[in-house]
């Protein structure tokens, strides 16, 4: 049974913690925390039954540990954190939480949680070489959670790998205050939907990469690997590209990891790496898991590109107002009218391919054409067609930060 | 009565009566029994019943050659019907007064009563009503004649079943309610509701003859019930002494409705029927004296009229009540109760169960002694369930117990351990008897060599222990040679063969010759079974060891005087009385030597590097074994089994000076095992003490229970009770014995695992050798470092693989690099299967090194199959 599925896009265990009774934790994972938060503090359906009680709602997701690489490794880490007293990934010098009683079938009953010991087992967890090299990282949305870990990290004997940064979701001064007063729930749990809000949920932050390498591979332009030096057969064998859209960096995967990891011989996963060619710096995860949404992810790649225009079609306000909250750029002035025009645009094309807005509609269209155009013609050419198309279209898609990013470096 | 009862019938009654007695008057003729036992009843009714006696006779001829041929008694009695009743009531006792009093008051109430039913009646019955004013009219002259016959006839019918019912109703509550529901019948045909108190038993027997007898007449019993209704109404207004007089009335019903239907022979089944519901009418008058009955008759009675009709067509509706009535009566099983009773009952039974008498026999068969002897085990196995059934034994010897002697049969109880409802559950009370009997003779042919050397001692005095001493031992040989091998073979198969040689043959030697050489080394070996278990040793230690020291010392002096003498000789008293003595300090104090001086020998195989492991099996022409585990416990094995032999060599010397006394001091080395449970911990350690191996033999059969060997020693004491006795010690003791020694097997096979795991868990400490090519040497030193060397050629044979050409089919490398949950099992096919030879690594990896070797590497593996062992779907 081939895993048939990509990376996905989140996932994340998180600690679930009571905003009214402070020692009432819960440990869970989920692929969409906002969802599932809600379900916890019961404003949709689901929810496990432990958080069901009235009296300790509003829940809030204290930290979230996210960049699991499958569901199957979110689920290990959960019942691994969830059971530090019997978990194998953590050795038995490292245990902190030992079963003291043993439930009825003989198992091993655990200690009960409490941030405290989560966070405790949570830096052990992140210690063991069973999820060191993971592509995780923390975050905390809690400010007091957030210390408690300050200070377990400091009373540790070992840091946790560098590999995993610890961020923090919330804001210095306002959190506090209402991490510290549960009178704030309301604004409170608003706070904790805002924090989480802009959890990268989707495979957007793929999109840019995504877009590169299905143009590059759909047309088989892959090339030679820049590291083996070796051509690179089209649909021969697993390659990686840089995802700087102005790099056209590629390799093998296996050629890839063994640059990334020079200096451990031992290891077989790299975490990160500086690209062959433009030598930014590449986490290991992101390059994979591009790799599996081109390899498994059909469905999402058409998703994550389509979406694009359906969301504009829908959602044209609602975009609108994230782009201006998102976009410093200089054209500020200009989008107010833009917009307009793209949602005019949107209505009129559905119609009728006519309009104002037609010019930039065909333009979308020229650059279909022309990437055909491009792979009729050269191998080489087509990355700078592709790009400035895109570029033509930036003011369309105004949500794609980087492919205008990307576009006026490409010009350059 | 007559004239009272004339009155009472005109109005409706006669109608009702005529639908009764159709069906009452044939079924009543059966019983003898009930005429004899009215007819005493008879006599105290006459007294009210003055009038009727001489219409009786004549009725009585006509009863007689019309029904049922009966005594005249019977005729008699019949005649008096409603005496009748009164007299089965008074059977129960209330018959003879109350007949009395309800023949004065009946005449007044019945009158009242009929004046307001015969409205209802007649007009309810159409055909009814003419019997009825003929009734009226003619009631004072046929009165006595025809309801005389009317009663003889039915009276018989109805004495029967007021008999029937009385004897029954002795017993059996429920005919009582039937009685209810018929009364409802009754007191319809009757006329009125105080009838129906005193109906309420006899109505039972009503309604069944108007389903025999009149099958035709239900339509019109059915509407007289609607009158009856109403009739009861009234009833249940009046008081309940009332009830008496319709007795009276009854009987006049009978006439009446003999008058109307005397042209054909149904007149004569219908008078009866009349006459049986008279009869029912007193009964139930006497009875309605309660008022609590007469209450519920009536409350029932509408209902339960239209039932009854129908149902009085089927006898058999009657018939399953009483049985009902019968079950109430039984007291509720309680689980406790039935538990206990078969253990209760066992006693008995006991004699009767074939294992028993399958050792007795063959105990018989083998020891000319044993005559006597194979009812006394009978008798032992039975008296172990409980203390009483030991007492009950005693009235064989003397019934007085000396206080010893009523300790020894306290000791001698077996005991059943078990919730109630485990007790209950085994489907023979006798099963769990046999069983223990069964386990306890195969446990006693075994420990017999010790045993019965003590028995014999204690029972030398007497010829009967002796000779059951004997049977022991010779059961003994026959039950090594058969199942009791088997059993014992189960624990320690492998340690049989090392030390059969040198024990059996000395054993057997030192033994009486009764003792198979098999016997020895499978003793040996439940010996060691036995004490491994720890929880065994502080039983024994308890009492035994006191007492049975100094025996011990004995019986070791004994058998290194005469180390052969055969069992049967030892008997002499003399000998029993030392072994008692001095049984217990020497035994213990051994066996705790030996077993001290034995563990040190064993060397820890668990603190042995893989490589020291290796070599020592390699010193046992032992394959290489990769698994610690396996290397450790296969040494250990290796290493008991050459200790055994040791052992058994030094057992010999032991044994032989065991077989001196054993003759006079077997019983004493036995008692000496109890000592020797502390040993148990292995089987290794038993092995090592080879002198104590006689006295942990017969640990073995000690270690079940202390007591049995304190029972023994009291018997000693008393010794006609003692002889007797003893046998059945020595089988509980058996018993006991070889359920620990299961226990024991179990424990045995497997090894402890809590003291290997720590050794088993190889640590990883990579950082020494990761550098260093990995080579065999290495991974021969430790654990740790094979299993280094091992992950790094994992390592090697996963990146050596060459990159796909499939991106559907990625290798392992990829996949990892891919984030892709491993499945182990394919990945350890896939390394065994060439790719770690590849890379030169000579030799397999199992699932649990992939795995570690996954974990360590950061690798999210995963097994093939899901914790519900289904395959997974997906990942």
């Amino acid at each position: 049974m081939p895993m048939d599925r990509p990376i996905p896009a989140f996932y994340c265990c998180y600690l679930l913690r009571s905003t009214v009774s402070r020692g009432s934790v819960y440990v869970g994972s989920t692929p969409n925390p906002i969802r599932r938060l809600k379900q916890h503090n019961g404003l949709s359906k689901g929810g496990a039954v432990r958080t069901a009680r009235h009296n300790l709602r509003p829940w809030e997701m204290a930290c979230i540990v996210t960049g699991f690489p499958s569901h199957v490794a979110a689920l290990q880490f959960e019942w691994a954190w969830q059971n530090p007293h019997i978990t194998s990934h953590i050795a038995p010098e490292e245990r902190i939480s030992r079963a003291t009683q043993k439930k009825r079938s003989g198992h091993p009953r655990r200690a009960p949680h409490s941030v405290a010991s989560l966070l405790a087992n949570l830096h052990v967890l992140l210690r063991s070489p069973s999820f060191s090299r993971w592509p995780l990282d923390i975050r905390f949305f809690s400010k007091s959670v957030h210390e408690s870990w300050v200070k377990w990290t400091k009373a540790a004997a070992e840091p946790v790998r560098r590999s995993i940064p610890v961020l923090q979701a919330f804001p210095s001064t306002k959190a506090t205050i209402s991490d510290s007063d549960p009178v704030g729930n309301n604004p409170g749990e608003e706070m904790i939907y805002r924090r989480m809000a802009t959890l990268p949920i989707t495979y957007d932050d793929q999109k840019s990469h995504v877009a590169k390498t299905k143009d590059i591979v759909d047309f088989e332009l892959e090339g030679t690997c820049d590291v083996c030096l070796t051509d690179l057969e089209h649909d021969g064998g697993l390659y990686i590209l840089c995802p700087n859209t102005k790099c056209d960096a590629i390799a093998h995967m296996t050629c890839l990891s063994k640059q990334f990891l020079e200096d451990g011989e031992e290891e077989l996963v790299p975490i990160k790496g500086n690209c062959p060619k433009c030598k930014t710096e590449l986490v290991w995860a992101d390059l994979v898991k591009e790799l599996s949404l081109r390899m498994r992810g059909q469905k999402e790649v058409e998703k994550l590109l389509k979406v694009k225009r359906a969301k504009k079609g829908k959602t044209s306000t609602l975009a609108q107002t994230v782009m201006e909250l998102s976009s410093v750029d200089e054209d500020s002035e200009n989008e107010s009218d833009m917009e307009e025009e793209i949602e005019r645009m949107e209505v009129l094309t559905s119609r009728s391919g006519t309009g104002p807005t037609g010019g930039d509609w065909h333009a979308r269209n020229d650059f279909g054409a022309s990437d055909t155009e491009s792979v009729a013609s050269n191998t080489s050419e087509p990355r700078r067609p592709v790009l400035a198309h895109s570029r033509e279209t930036s003011p369309w898609e105004r949500i794609i930060e980087d492919s205008d990013w990307d576009n006026a470096e490409v010009l350059d | 009565m007559a004239s009272s009862d004339v009155t009472a019938f005109s109005p409706s009654p006669f109608k009702q009566f005529q639908g009764s007695n159709m069906s009452s008057s044939p079924i009543l003729p059966s019983p003898s029994e009930i005429f004899k036992m009215k007819a005493p009843a008879l006599k105290s009714d006459t007294r009210a019943a003055s009038i009727p006696l001489g219409g009786f006779y004549s009725c009585m001829s006509a009863e007689t050659l019309l029904k049922t041929s009966q005594t005249r008694k019977s005729a008699e009695a019949d005649r008096e019907a409603p005496p009748v009743s009164k007299v089965t009531k008074a059977r129960t006792k209330k018959a003879a007064p109350k007949s009395i009093d309800n023949g004065e008051g009946k005449v007044t109430k019945v009158r009242r009563k009929p004046v307001v039913k015969d409205v209802g009646s007649g007009d309810v019955l159409d055909a009814k009503n003419p019997p009825k004013s003929r009734t009226k009219k003619t009631e004072s002259a046929y009165f006595q004649s025809e309801s005389v016959k009317v009663a003889t006839r039915k009276s018989p019918r109805v004495k029967k079943f007021n008999n029937l019912e009385d004897e029954a109703a002795k017993d059996k509550p429920a005919r009582k309610p039937r009685a209810k529901k018929n009364d409802g019948d009754n007191q319809t045909k009757l006329s009125k509701a105080w009838v129906t108190k005193p109906s309420v038993p006899s109505k039972i027997t009503q309604s069944v003859e108007l389903a025999l007898t009149a099958s035709p007449d239900p339509s019109e019993d059915s509407i007289d019930i609607d009158l009856v209704k109403a009739v009861r109404r009234r009833d249940e207004w009046s008081p309940p002494n009332q009830s008496s007089k319709y007795h009276e009335t009854p009987p006049d019903a009978m006439i009446s409705y003999s008058r109307t239907l005397p042209p054909g022979v149904n007149a004569s089944s219908r008078n009866g029927f009349e006459n049986l519901l008279d009869s029912f009418g007193f009964t139930t008058s006497e009875r309605s004296e309660s008022e609590r009955k007469v209450l519920d008759v009536e409350i029932t009675r509408k209902r339960k009229l239209l039932e009854l009709v129908r149902t009085n067509s089927n006898t058999a509706m009657c018939e399953p009540t009483v049985p009902e009535a019968k079950a109430p009566k039984k007291k509720a099983k309680t689980i406790t109760e039935q538990a206990t009773s078969a253990y209760a009952k066992e006693e008995v039974k006991d004699p009767t169960a074939p294992l028993l008498q399958y050792f007795a026999y063959q105990t018989s068969e083998r020891n000319a002694i044993s005559g006597f002897k194979i009812p006394a085990k009978l008798r032992p196995k039975s008296s172990n369930k409980g203390v009483p059934k030991s007492q009950q034994r005693l009235p064989q010897a003397p019934i007085l117990l000396s206080p010893e002697a009523a300790m020894e049969q306290v000791h001698k109880q077996d005991f059943v351990f078990g919730t109630s409802s485990q007790l209950a559950r085994e489907e023979s009370p006798s099963y769990l008897r046999d069983l223990h009997t069964a386990m306890q003779i195969s446990n006693e042919m075994a420990d017999d060599p010790f045993d019965d050397p003590f028995v014999d001692i204690i029972d030398g005095p007497s010829a009967i222990p002796p000779a059951g001493k004997f049977k022991r031992s010779n059961n003994r040989v026959l039950w090594y040679e058969g199942a009791r091998n088997t059993t014992q073979s189960l624990l320690d198969v492998e340690v049989v063969d090392m030390i059969y040689t040198p024990t059996s043959t000395r054993t057997s030697a030192a033994r009486n010759t009764n003792v198979p050489p098999a016997d020895s080394p499978t003793e040996w070996h439940d010996v060691d079974e036995d004490l491994a278990p720890s929880t065994k040793v502080p039983v024994f230690g308890a009492k035994p060891p006191s007492k049975l020291g100094p025996v011990e010392a004995a019986v070791i002096e004994l058998f290194s005087s005469s180390p052969n003498v055969p069992t049967p000789k030892v008997k002499p008293a003399k000998v029993v009385k030392k072994a008692k003595t001095k049984d217990a300090p020497p035994s213990s104090q051994p066996s705790t030597e030996l077993g001290l001086a034995r563990e040190p020998s064993k060397p820890d195989f668990e603190a042995f590097t893989t490589f020291q492991l290796e070599k020592q099996i390699a010193k046992y022409h032992f394959k290489p074994i990769k698994s610690r585990d396996s290397m450790i416990s296969l040494l250990q094995k290796c290493w008991e089994d050459q200790h055994r032999s040791a052992l058994a060599t030094l057992q010999p010397n032991i044994k032989p000076s065991s077989p001196r006394k054993a003759k006079t001091t077997r019983p004493e080395s036995s008692q000496a095992a109890p000592s020797t449970p502390k040993k148990r911990g292995r089987p290794k350690k038993d092995s090592s003490t080879t002198v104590n191996s006689p006295a942990r033999i017969k640990s073995k059969s000690e270690v079940g229970r202390p007591k049995k060997r304190i029972a023994r020693n009291v018997d000693d004491s008393d010794a006609p009770l003692s002889k007797i006795r003893k046998p059945k010690k020595s089988p509980k003791r058996t018993k006991s014995q070889e359920v620990d020694e299961i226990s024991d097997s179990d424990s045995h096979v497997t090894p402890s695992p809590p003291r290997r795991r720590p050794s088993q868990i190889r640590s990883p400490p990579r950082a020494l050798k990761l550098s260093a090519s990995p080579s065999t040497e290495d991974s021969v030193l430790s654990p740790a470092s094979s299993q280094e060397s091992l992950f790094k050629h994992i390592t090697k044979a996963v990146k050596a693989a060459p990159m796909t050409k499939d991106p559907s089919k990625p290798s392992w490398q990829e996949k990892i690099l891919l984030y892709d949950p491993i499945v182990i099992e394919d990945l350890t096919l896939w390394l065994n299967t060439g790719a770690l030879e590849k890379v030169g690594w000579d030799g397999e990896c199992i699932p649990k090194e992939v795995k570690k070797w996954c974990e360590g590497k950061s690798i999210c593996c995963i097994w093939r199959t899901n914790l519900q062992g289904s395959a997974r779907n997906r990942y």
